[in-house]
């Protein structure tokens, strides 16, 4: 194949992302500042969360839809810490440690699932997703007030249990984004966060040289290869599930600091999806996801989210057009790339079994030509 | 010492590090009330000490809570441990007249705050502040 074509395959998701955003730009009338200030929120707000997806991948689980779980337990967190009327960045830390240990329970039982059911870990991990949301459901609609101590009337539903449809999280709203700031070129910069950031890249560029990250690595090429060189596949599997729901939790607390208000029963819900969306969109696959496709997936995802609205209303009138656009983009995207993935390892086994028959008849008949030459 | 008993050492240690951790957060983030009054003092024979007859401009941590005039009362809500509360003197027509008094406190995990005027700009350690669970809204 010729080189060109393999890249263009390769990446394709991006480069029609790429074009997509290049021909809805100027559609859509917005300015370079407002989409530069736009994309620097919604990285800023976004990238924690689809950093928390690279450590299964590494481990060979595929995307981590079972993130919903580390997002749910950020959440009690965040309510637990607004009922104690705790504020500013002591209150966000305080809702870290609290999720914490909630995190790591539900990334343990999470990876026990997905390990009795090894090679459909995606669809396993969304309807994990899917059941934990009822037992989430289950503690704060019914737990909370009467079982777990809620005394704040503001955020208690009016009957004396269960916790309001929406919070305010005004304690700890951009706690974090407002800790330090820079203004370049009218674009506001949350620099405190950027740099929350960089550390958890750094980290994983860190972790993936360790012996643990190695063995994952090891485990996510193959795993009976990983099991005969002595590697606790099971254990090690587990590991990155909580690793991820983990991060995933702090991920969706600084995602909730910046909107500044908490949908107590569905900001959840959509996390998985968006994360996951966004690092296929930026050349990631099932298989393999660095930090470059993070980012670019971020900003690739969110500026089809921002200007896509305007561009449908500026084409045909109606901005609700762009807002059906966002949710078509996010779905069809990854059945999209795990099409495409599909059909790449179907086409690399095609090849390989070629090459395979290639050789086997070239050792075949090998010996029959050095008998007539002899 | 064997190696789990050090294992188990060190994860206890780390448990009740984060658990101080968690303590520390929640007492330096938790939201204090804090009530300025600006009504007269008296002796505990009800003998007058300071009268409020002055209104006074109000900062809770640098936050501006506004003028408090003679027998009313300013109230915020002020997350951390340790407050500073600056009073500058109006005149009659509530224009500053440049007496600045500033003083620092600890108000500790539950309790309110309420910082008397008169008393403190007279310089009473004793009475210019209190620290007391706060009351409940009548």
């Amino acid at each position: 194949m010729h080189p060109a074509v393999k890249f263009l395959i390769n990446n394709m998701v991006p480069i029609i992302f790429i074009l997509l955003v290049v021909a809805a730009f100027p559609i859509s009338g917005l300015s370079l500042g407002y989409l530069g200030n736009e994309v620097i929120t919604r990285l800023v707000r976004n990238s924690f969360l689809i950093l928390s997806l690279l450590i299964p991948v590494m481990a060979g689980m595929g995307m981590n839809f079972g993130i919903v779980l580390g997002a749910m337990a950020g959440e009690i967190g965040l309510i637990l810490i607004t009922d104690w009327g705790v504020f500013g960045l002591p209150g966000l830390l305080l809702a870290m440690l609290i999720s914490t240990p909630i995190a790591i329970l539900a990334g343990y039982f999470a990876g026990v699932i997905l390990n009795k059911a090894k090679g459909r870990e995606m669809v396993t991990g969304l309807m994990l997703g899917f059941f934990m949301n009822g037992i989430y459901q289950l503690i704060v609609l019914y737990g909370m007030g009467r079982i777990i101590p809620i005394t704040n009337p503001h955020i208690l539903l009016p009957r004396g249990f269960g916790i309001r449809n929406a919070i305010d999280l005004l304690a700890i709203r951009q706690a974090l984004d407002k800790l330090l700031t820079v203004q370049i070129k009218g674009i506001n910069i949350p620099l405190a966060t950027l740099l929350v950031i960089a550390a958890l890249c750094l980290f994983v560029i860190w972790f993936r040289r360790t012996k643990l990250g190695q063995d994952m690595r090891t485990v996510g090429l193959d795993m009976e290869v990983a099991r005969s060189s002595g590697i606790n596949v099971e254990r090690t599997r587990i590991i990155s599930i909580i690793i991820s729901t983990v991060l995933a939790c702090y991920g969706q607390i600084i995602f909730l600091q910046n909107i500044g208000t908490l949908n107590t029963y569905n900001s959840h819900e959509q996390v998985g999806t968006f994360a996951i969306a966004a690092l296929l969109i930026g050349g990631a696959s099932v298989t393999k996801a660095s930090l470059p496709n993070v980012f670019l997936g971020v900003i690739l995802f969110h500026s089809v989210f921002i200007v896509s609205p305007r561009a449908g209303k500026e084409l045909i009138g109606q901005a609700q057009l762009g807002e059906h656009f966002r949710v078509f983009v996010s779905y069809g995207v990854i059945a999209f790339s795990l099409a495409l993935y599909a059909w790449r390892r179907r086409v690399e086994k095609e090849n390989e079994r070629k090459k395979a028959m290639i050789l086997n008849k070239a050792s075949l008949t090998g010996p029959k030509e050095g008998v007539i030459k002899a | 010492m064997s190696k789990i008993v050090r294992r188990n050492l060190i994860r206890g240690g780390l448990l009740i590090l984060l658990i101080l951790l968690g303590v520390f957060l929640y007492s330096t983030g938790k939201i204090r009330e804090i009530f300025v009054d600006n009504e007269e003092v008296t002796a505990a024979d009800g003998t007058p000490l300071y009268p409020a007859d002055k209104s006074y401009l109000v900062w809770i941590d640098g936050q501006e809570l506004g003028t408090v005039r003679p027998d009313r009362r300013k109230f915020g809500e002020f997350p951390g441990l340790r407050h500073t509360v600056v009073l500058e003197e109006l005149d009659e027509n509530e224009d500053p007249t440049g007496k600045r008094f500033s003083r620092e406190f600890l108000v500790g995990p539950g309790l309110g705050a309420y910082v008397n005027v008169p008393a403190l700009v007279n310089g009473d350690e004793e009475r210019w502040l209190r620290r007391a669970r706060p009351e409940p809204e009548e």
